[in-house]
């Protein structure tokens, strides 16, 4: 196999584009100048695709470790600090170096949709979204029917809360409403205009936004809280998606696919070693050269000292199924500002059970990440550690009783009880648990933000891709791939304007899906929603709050 | 519970350039052969629907290597969750015939099956249409081969005259089947999200 001498030579002629860096955003700029035409040539210096966005098997996340370690390091990452157990099989493990989540309304998952990569990939659920708050996970009301049977919110609250989801649904067009706050905190709007307590703003911001600090401005985080409400209900009841095994790199790989098919070359393990802006002469570390008719994208960008995102990976002997909604294996849990010795931006953490196909089973992945440099992100992703650690242990314990008194059980419409929350976390509190948590992989390394090593001339064949955002979930990505191929065809009318010759007519109807408003929030218009969504006076009604 | 679900076996097909791997997946999906070889670009996966394996209905993916193998750049994504792998040789050419060790070697390292041992492969020897004195690997020594590999189910196939590929294919279905099961047992099974499905939005799996 290793001999493929023909297509050596083939290689070592020409093509249009040439790509270095299979991340997310260069493998969507591949297959959408691949369908358009060009002849793509795409290249990575890693045996593996995902570039900064991969999830690696422990093999890999050793030697990755060494790189970024190393003087030569030429990737967003820095400092990495790796422990692991003796006996890991590492072939069972996918390590996310760049976890995200994918809400079910985005651009992404539309492109996903309409460039059929999606047909490629497993998508998973991912309806927990949790706040942490006084050592107890608060499960988020994300829906009317969450906050309709919520133990702990009063009448007043409840109404606040559902004036401001009505609000949000098209704050777009309420310019008057938000104008004036526009670029103020958040949590000065939520607070001011529709009378939320804390808590609520916390979990509007943190939880349901996924935003690092109460601070940010309304108008950015307004559209951050409206994603998540707008995602609920399009595939079920949750708001984001993953995809299995490390939704970043499964998803840079299913673009390449797509871009193999229609007839960009791919080339792993080869290092670009050289390119001659005047004759178009890129150089290969095996000695081939090839001539680049068109441009060069390169994610081989530079760290910049102004952003920093910390990261820790822990790998623990515990399925932590406690902290899923039934049916999936995956959460997130959020620790808002001020809960961990003083902490300036949230830490997020995703936690990833072996339905993820990123561990065995009878294990989880807990990512977590705080927007904060080196030391004191460290510091406070060691805090939010040790609560998950005394979390689980106490959730998941065989040896707890729990008494549970009739009044403290609510009934829902439909005549599930469901117990309060509050008697619950009480009870956990005062448990003290009788194991330790095993820990199996300890990761801790530290991200930037990346710039173009130069300012390239405006003709310059030479064009830069960015790192991986910092944000849990994908942001921009579409725009960005939409600027790099504009940089390369002069347009973007033509971006992924393919028919595909296919008699199956999936893509078409799921991207119908798409279109379709978000309905669930635009109850004055009672259409016919499904069985199991709850009108407002109705439920109203029915409860006694 | 399971008995509205769809079946959905996904098969990776393997094996070196030119030995008629998208042309037996041609035949087996569409009974269709062009003589004509183009290395495959553009080849992306067949769907073979309402296969019948004994008392079951399922659906086959059959996975291309859409060229990316050229440079042995598949990436670890084209082999997960396979239910099947089918290694492709041509009968008169000795070099594909030698590379099957290695293309399973690949298969086992970048899939990790749960089981390796237990996990199907198929191997077809392709091309046996072609005069016999251009064949140069003998049945025997094919089957030495698939025997010493554990008992790798073996065909002499030709995609041209759609010889013994239906037989082929059902064995490949069959074996798919069994191994699909045993995974869903043995995993933390949860449905993935048919994103494909208007209908079936706000569904409750109650
Ligand atoms: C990130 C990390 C997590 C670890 N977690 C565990 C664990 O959960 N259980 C276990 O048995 N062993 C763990 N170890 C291994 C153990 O702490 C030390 O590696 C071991 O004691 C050997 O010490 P040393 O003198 O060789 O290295 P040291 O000189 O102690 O450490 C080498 C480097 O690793 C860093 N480091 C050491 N320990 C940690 C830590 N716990 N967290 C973050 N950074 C650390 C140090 O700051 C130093 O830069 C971990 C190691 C690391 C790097
Ligand atoms: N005589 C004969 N020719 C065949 C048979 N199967 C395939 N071919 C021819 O062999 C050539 C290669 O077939 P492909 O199906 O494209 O081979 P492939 O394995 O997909 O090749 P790559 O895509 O390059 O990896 C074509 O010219 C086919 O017509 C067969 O059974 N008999
Ligand atoms: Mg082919």
């Amino acid at each position: 196999m290793a001999t493929s001498t023909a297509s050596a030579t083939d290689c070592n002629e020409t093509c249009d584009v040439l790509i270095y860096g299979t991340g997310l955003v260069e493998s969507v700029v591949a297959a959408a100048l691949a369908w358009q035409g060009t002849n793509v040539l795409h290249i990575d210096s890693n045996p593996y695709y995902g570039g900064a966005w991969a999830a690696l098997n422990l093999d890999e996340l050793k030697a990755w470790t060494d790189r970024v370690n190393s003087a030569s390091n030429n990737t967003p990452f820095l400092d990495a600090y790796l422990y692991i157990s003796r006996n890991l099989d590492p072939r069972k493990y996918a390590i996310d170096l760049s976890p995200h989540i994918l809400f079910t309304r985005s651009d992404l998952l539309s492109l996903l949709i309409k460039s059929r990569v999606s047909r490629y990939l497993e998508f998973k659920p991912l309806g927990s979204f949790h706040t942490f708050e006084q050592d107890s996970f608060e499960k988020v009301p994300g829906t009317k029917e969450d906050i309709f049977t919520s133990q702990t919110l009063t009448l007043l609250t409840k109404r606040s809360l559902m004036r401001f989801m009505k609000f949000v649904i098209d704050w777009e067009q309420n310019t008057t409403v938000w104008q004036e706050y526009k670029d103020e905190p958040i949590s000065k709007f939520l607070e001011e205009k529709f009378g939320l307590d804390v808590p609520q703003i916390v979990e509007l911001v943190h939880s349901i936004g996924l935003l690092p600090t109460p601070k940010t401005s309304t108008e950015v985080a307004l559209a951050k809280i409206k994603r998540y409400l707008t995602s609920m209900q399009v595939y079920g009841n949750f708001p984001a998606m993953y995809s299995m095994y490390g939704t970043g790199g499964e998803l840079a790989q299913g673009f390449c696919r797509s871009a193999a098919v229609a007839g960009a070359v791919y080339r792993l393990g080869s290092k670009l070693v050289g390119f001659d802006e005047t004759t178009g002469v890129a150089e290969l570390e095996s000695g081939e050269k090839i001539k680049v008719a068109e441009k060069i994208i390169s994610s081989e960008t530079v760290a910049t000292q102004d952003e920093e995102v910390t990261r820790m990976v822990a790998v623990v002997e515990k399925d932590c199924k406690e902290w899923f909604a039934e049916g999936e294996s995956a959460a997130i849990v959020v620790f808002p500002v001020d809960t961990l010795d003083g902490n300036q931006a949230a830490v997020q953490v995703l936690v990833m059970g072996s339905g993820s196909g990123q561990c065995p089973s009878g294990q989880a992945i807990w990512y977590l990440s705080i927007q904060e440099s080196g030391e004191l992100g460290r510091k406070f992703l060691y805090v939010a550690l040790e609560k998950l650690e005394e979390a689980i242990l106490r959730e998941s314990t065989q040896d707890f009783e729990f008494a549970v008194n009739e009044e403290e059980i609510a009934y829902l419409p439909n005549g599930l009880p469901v117990i309060s929350s509050v008697r619950l976390g009480e009870s956990l509190r005062n448990f003290t648990p009788k194991e330790s948590l095993k820990y199996l992989l300890k990761l801790t390394y530290s991200q930037k933000s990346t710039v173009s090593p130069i300012e390239p001339p405006a003709d310059s064949k030479l064009i830069y891709s960015a790192a991986p955002c910092f944000s849990l979930a994908f942001e921009d990505i579409v725009d960005q791939a939409k600027g790099l191929y504009e940089l390369v065809t002069g347009t973007t009318d033509d971006f992924f304007d393919v028919d595909f010759e296919d008699e199956d007519d999936d893509a078409t109807v799921s991207a119908a899906a798409q279109d379709t408003e978000a309905r669930e929030f635009s109850d004055d218009k009672d259409e016919d929603v499904g069985g199991h969504q709850y009108d407002f006076e109705e439920v109203a009604g029915e409860m006694t709050i | 519970m399971s008995s509205r679900k769809k079946t959905m076996l996904k098969v990776i097909i393997l094996g070196d350039s030119g030995v008629g791997k998208t042309s037996l997946m041609q035949q087996y999906v569409s009974k269709k052969f062009s003589n004509q070889y183009k290395a495959t670009i553009g080849a992306d996966f067949l769907t073979k629907q309402d296969v019948r394996v004994d008392d079951r209905t399922v659906t086959m993916q059959l996975w291309d290597t859409a060229g990316q193998e050229r440079f042995q750049s598949l990436g670890v994504a084209f082999y997960r969750g396979a239910d099947c792998c089918v290694l492709v040789y041509d009968v008169n050419n000795a070099k594909s015939f030698e590379a099957l060790d290695s293309w399973r070697d690949e298969f086992l390292i970048q899939a990790s099956p749960r089981d390796p041992e237990s996990f199907p492969f198929v191997v077809l020897g392709n091309k046996i249409d072609v005069e016999e004195s251009k064949r140069v690997v003998s049945q025997k020594r094919a089957l030495a081969f698939c025997q010493a590999k554990g008992n790798i189910p073996y065909f002499e196939t030709s995609a041209k005259e759609a010889i013994n590929v239906d037989q082929a294919f059902e064995v490949i279905a069959r074996n798919a089947l069994i191994q699909e099961e045993s995974e869903e047992y043995s995993s933390d099974f949860s449905d993935p999200i048919n994103i494909h499905l208007d209908n079936e939005r706000g569904g409750c799996e109650c």
